[in-house]
């Protein structure tokens, strides 16, 4: 081999070197960048599952029933089977075990008492609760009849919460 | 000698033969590779803590559980008003840590609202006269707004078109002030976020800018001529983020709901990753990590915002009682019950709520409510139940009284028994229930043993 060969050779191992190391660094610096989001938008744990800090109702101008709507439209729901499968409708610590449960729907009505600090009621609210799956999406209603029934279940929701979970069940029926 | 002297050469060859492969494997690398997404991260790597470690925490409640597991780095509300029922509402809160800690104690949100919908535009720092700043070598390239007064002006903007609150342990509040200074984090473009990814500690700020080529023109009586690149350089703010996050929830495919979004900030931010060892920044270039780690949560309603209640700070326009409610009714109460109607038909999930004992001696049947039935009204907080039968029409059975322990506990409120006949209340089958109604049909002749209730009620014949 030639003198100038031996330079070369040389030359190459340094910049092999160099970018042996550049190439260390790089993996083992950005290897955690690599990635993807999975997001998958959908409803797994539970079958439906819907929280908000509040709700608030809604009346069309041009309704003349005065009914006011609370109205979401949500993810679409996976697996839901009225006729096959059992579930129970839970609204915040209540079990709405009188819901009326079909195939791709579920249907309650509720009625929430509201007492002054006198232990005497105030007011007397009722609420009908519907969640359809429907193909696309799932569509969450709640409507009440009358500007202070719904003026109450606003301030109770603005306490409480809302939570409206409708649960698969497996074997205990709790 | 001259053996030794050719393995010597083979070796050397090979390593540089080796050496020369490396370098390319280097260059691919570098060039192809280093943008490729591979695997999957989910989506609980963007919660601001360590939501696995906090959540076993068993002083938890359900509620603290469920807002912990739903903090992300950046969250909209956005109410359009599109049904002109309320007021457009923008909102943008950013999830932060206020340490390289990342504890539960330096969490901490930080958010604008703004009322209407948002338009802004990068910030200019150009006046139109001032000096070149920056002239590159060789070229008639001039770049303005780039002056160490420029960026001052620039880092230190505040956008006064918003409301601007900070949020701690539950309670949002502005603690901004023109004069007096700020008790709340200030959104400037040195403002300095710690988030975390991937068990991992991040500092982000917004700083990046453009320059905009608005073209350097001489002009000698009314003939103009172009001399070179001219920039201008415009700066990106947090009004820019906002205003790119309500552009991307208005236009996302899903409509209105509750979704997330993976979004680019690489743009807006810069970010570097905080070395806990050496308790300094790593030289790393790690901009990628929010281009791909970046999750944006919405809400996106069709509404007009009509309520404080419906701010995800709890308050709109710093009034945390806002509200465009008409013919407001005083709502407050001191206890609500859930009103729970049965009666012989009533189901518990699909199955009977009531179990049913014949009795050959009263020759019909008693009832009580089922075990299942007495463990839901058990665990739930305060209910009222009313009770209704009809002994003559109900079921195909002929109810001839309530059983003993037929409620263990539970309270009731109204009792209703219609239709005719005798109709008995054994030992103990209405202790617990605080029954305050006893209503019953005239043709009913109603048989309450002494030790049937414990309590008081009202009786009224129907």
């Amino acid at each position: 081999m030639r003198w100038w060969g031996y330079i070369i050779c040389f030359v190459l191992i340094i910049a092999g070197v160099f970018c042996g190391i550049q190439l260390y660094k790089e993996v083992k610096a950005e290897s955690y960048v690599n990635g993807s989001i999975d997001i998958s938008n959908k409803f797994s744990q539970e079958s439906f599952k819907y929280k908000s800090t509040s709700a608030v109702f809604y009346h069309d101008l041009y309704d003349d029933t005065d009914t006011y709507y609370f109205e979401k439209d949500l993810l679409k729901t996976e697996n839901f089977d009225g006729e096959k499968r059992t579930y129970k409708v839970m609204l915040n610590d209540y079990n709405l075990f009188n819901a009326e449960i079909s195939a791709g729907a579920v249907f309650a009505v509720v009625t929430i008492d509201f007492y002054d600090t006198q232990g005497q009621l105030v007011k007397s609210a009722d609420m009908n609760v519907s969640v359809k799956f429907l193909s696309n999406k799932t569509q969450l209603t709640l409507a009440t009849v009358g500007n202070e029934n719904a003026q109450f279940l606003e301030q109770y929701f603005a306490d409480n919460g809302f939570k409206l979970q409708i649960i698969e069940i497996k074997e205990d029926l709790n | 000698m001259t053996v030794l002297k050719t393995i010597a050469n083979i070796c050397l060859v090979l390593i540089t033969v080796f050496a020369v492969l490396v370098s390319i494997a280097f260059v691919y690398y570098h060039f192809f590779v280093d943008d490729t997404t591979t695997g999957v991260n989910n989506i609980d790597n963007q919660v601001g803590m360590d939501i696995q470690e906090i959540l076993k925490d068993d002083e938890l409640t359900e509620e603290e559980r469920d807002e912990l597991q739903d903090r992300y780095f950046l969250e909209v509300n956005y109410y359009s008003n599109d049904k002109n029922n309320g007021i457009q509402l923008q909102e943008l809160k950013m999830n932060y840590f206020t340490s390289y800690k990342l504890t539960l104690q330096d969490y901490r949100s930080t958010g604008m609202q703004y009322l209407g919908d948002y338009k802004g535009l990068p910030l200019d720092t150009w006046d139109g006269n001032s000096e070149v700043s920056v002239v590159k070598i060789g070229s008639n390239d001039r770049y303005y707004g780039t002056s160490d007064e420029c960026v001052k002006i620039a880092n230190d903007y505040v956008d006064k078109s918003f409301n601007y609150y900070d949020y701690t342990q539950g309670v949002a509040w502005n603690g901004v002030t023109d004069e007096n200074g700020s008790i709340a984090t200030v959104l400037t473009r040195k403002t300095e976020f710690i988030i975390k990814i991937d068990d991992r500690a991040f500092a982000i700020s917004l700083n990046k800018y453009f320059d905009k080529d608005v073209g350097d023109v001489r002009n000698i009586f009314g003939i103009g001529w172009k001399v070179g690149e001219k920039y201008n350089r415009y700066y990106y703010t947090y009004g820019s983020l906002f205003q790119s996050c309500m552009q991307a929830v208005r236009t996302n495919s899903a409509g209105y709901g509750d979704y997330y979004i993976t979004v680019d900030l690489s743009s807006l931010f810069s970010i570097k990753e905080y070395d806990t060892e050496t308790g300094k920044y790593k030289t790393d270039n790690v901009t990628d990590i929010i281009k791909t780690y970046s999750v944006l949560k919405f809400h996106y309603d069709e509404n007009g915002a009509r309520s404080s209640s419906q701010s995800m700070f709890g308050i709109i326009d710093n009034n945390s009682k806002y509200d465009l409610t008409q013919d407001k009714v005083d709502t407050t109460y001191w206890q609500e019950r859930m009103t729970y109607n049965l009666n012989a038909q009533s189901k518990l999930n699909g199955l009977p709520v009531w179990t049913y004992r014949y009795s050959q001696v009263y020759e019909g049947y008693f009832v009580s409510l089922s075990m299942d039935a007495k463990k839901i009204f058990n665990e739930m907080p305060r209910t009222k139940v009313n009770i209704t039968f009809n002994v003559n029409t109900d079921t195909d059975k002929q109810i001839v009284g309530l059983d003993y322990n037929a409620f263990e506990n539970i309270e009731i409120d109204t009792l209703t028994i219609n239709g005719n006949g005798r109709f008995y209340c054994l030992d103990k089958s209405l202790f617990g229930t605080s029954l305050q109604t006893l209503k019953y049909s005239g043709t009913i002749a109603m048989d309450i043993s002494s030790k049937a209730i414990d309590t008081e009620y009202a009786e009224v014949v129907l």
